[in-house]
């Protein structure tokens, strides 16, 4: 994945090299821009074994921020907020390659250095009994649990050195 | 023996002869007899899934799950354009304006239609309220639950979208949309038992032949289908089915 650049961003950035799970990296830059998640509406995508999107509704596009162009074929990860901590990423691939569902409460990164908060379902696609990626429908929090889940992964954060 | 053609209850029927008239077609695209039946109860429609009395289906998407997943059917065709979206409604001359106005617990009135209370709950959720929150009242008909808000026997009604568009303007009047879904992948799909597999393409080809027929407007808006029908694949309809089950709340 590109490295973010300033002209993409919107308002003031701080700078995050950021090291992805399989040890590539990505200079990320993040403002405190939050998007609030439309009322009534889902993001809906869909991703390979790999997690490489194969599939996007035009609610994810419009939140992420990405064109449709830029987001298939892209690994799902291009989403991930450097604020999230690596054990709430860890618990959703550990139960989706069991073939469980996963939900849980997620702050995004947006093409622009903002952020959007969701509440998050992650499924198995399986076909003949293998999984061959997985459905993931975002729909809008709870006010409430944002700021209850932002105090806990900052915790999470705090204890995984970051 | 007539092959059977079910129409689920929650299906907006305007004019249950509309659906005769597709039944006689589908007739002509198969050579077999087709007998319909437009349910109003989703016992019965569940009752003759069970006993094998379902050839052809008009599919809520939760029984599109079941009949696709465990039985083995097989998508034929949608309503192009169309999907299944929901309305919370409150009184007009009521305290509640916003999802952030709604109490801890909450009294629903709505009719028995899973995919409305399915995509009604899921907007419920940022406001905090679970299943454990909501007392929900069954009424038979989308009429009966608007009634129910308006005189107050309940907090908010469930609706979908195109009912509450077809109430009365007086009844309309008096209601106030609280949130309204636009999530366009849950609809309503034609589906065929695996006894009539082999009649998926003539059926097919004959729904498509509607589409480029003038004289089949008026039927095809009266089917709730006014952009014509759509072909989908099993992997489109596995697809709605996951969503469905990521969007359910157990």
């Amino acid at each position: 994945m590109e490295d973010m650049r300033p002209e993409d961003v919107r308002g003031e950035w701080r700078e995050y090299d950021w090291t992805y799970f399989d040890g590539t990296r990505r200079r990320l830059l993040v403002t405190d821009l939050e998007t609030r998640f439309p009322t009534g509406e889902l993001i809906v995508s869909q991703t390979d074994v790999e997690g490489i999107i194969t599939m996007c509704n035009e609610a994810f596009v419009h939140m992420s921020g990405f064109s449709r162009e830029e987001l298939l074929g892209t690994p799902h990860s291009i989403l991930r907020h450097p604020e999230m901590p690596k054990a709430a990423f860890a618990d959703l691939w550990n139960t989706i390659d069991q073939g469980s569902r996963w939900s849980g409460y997620v702050k995004n990164l947006r093409r622009d250095g903002g952020f959007y908060w969701v509440y998050a379902t992650v499924i198995p696609k399986i076909v003949d009994g293998v999984i061959v990626g997985h459905t993931s429908v975002r729909r809008e929090p709870s006010r409430d649990k944002v700021e209850e889940l932002s105090a806990v992964y900052a915790t999470m954060r705090a204890e995984e050195g970051r | 023996m007539a092959r059977q053609f079910v129409i689920s209850p929650d299906v907006n029927v305007r004019n249950i002869t509309d659906w005769f008239i597709l039944n006689t077609k589908v007739q002509r695209m198969t050579g077999e007899a087709f007998h319909a039946t437009a349910y109003t109860d989703f016992a019965d429609l569940h009752r003759a899934y069970a006993e094998g009395l379902a050839d052809l289906v008009y599919a809520n998407a939760a029984d599109t799950a079941t009949l696709v997943r465990d039985h083995g059917y097989l998508p034929i065709a949608a309503a192009s354009g169309v999907s299944k979206e929901a309305s919370i409604v409150v009184a007009v001359d009521g305290p509640l304006h916003s999802l952030a106005d709604l109490p801890t617990s909450l009294t629903v009135a709505s009719t028995n239609a899973p995919d409305v209370e399915r995509i009604c709950r899921i907007l419920l959720e940022p406001a905090n309220l679970g299943p454990a929150d909501i007392t929900l009242v069954v009424k038979p008909n989308p009429v009966l639950v608007a009634k129910a808000v308006m005189r107050d026997e309940v907090q908010v009604g469930f609706l979908p979208q195109d009912a509450y568009a077809e109430l009365s303007a007086m009844v309309r009047e008096q209601l106030r949309v609280l949130v309204a879904s636009r999530i366009y992948v849950v609809r309503n799909s034609l589906l065929a038992s695996p006894a009539i597999a082999d009649r998926i393409e003539a059926i097919w080809a004959g729904l498509e032949s509607m589409n480029h027929d003038p004289a089949s407007a008026e039927l095809l808006a009266g089917l709730g289908a006014p952009h014509g029908w759509e072909r989908i694949s099993l992997e489109d309809t596995h697809f709605m089915i996951d969503l469905m089950e990521a969007l359910s709340q157990s």
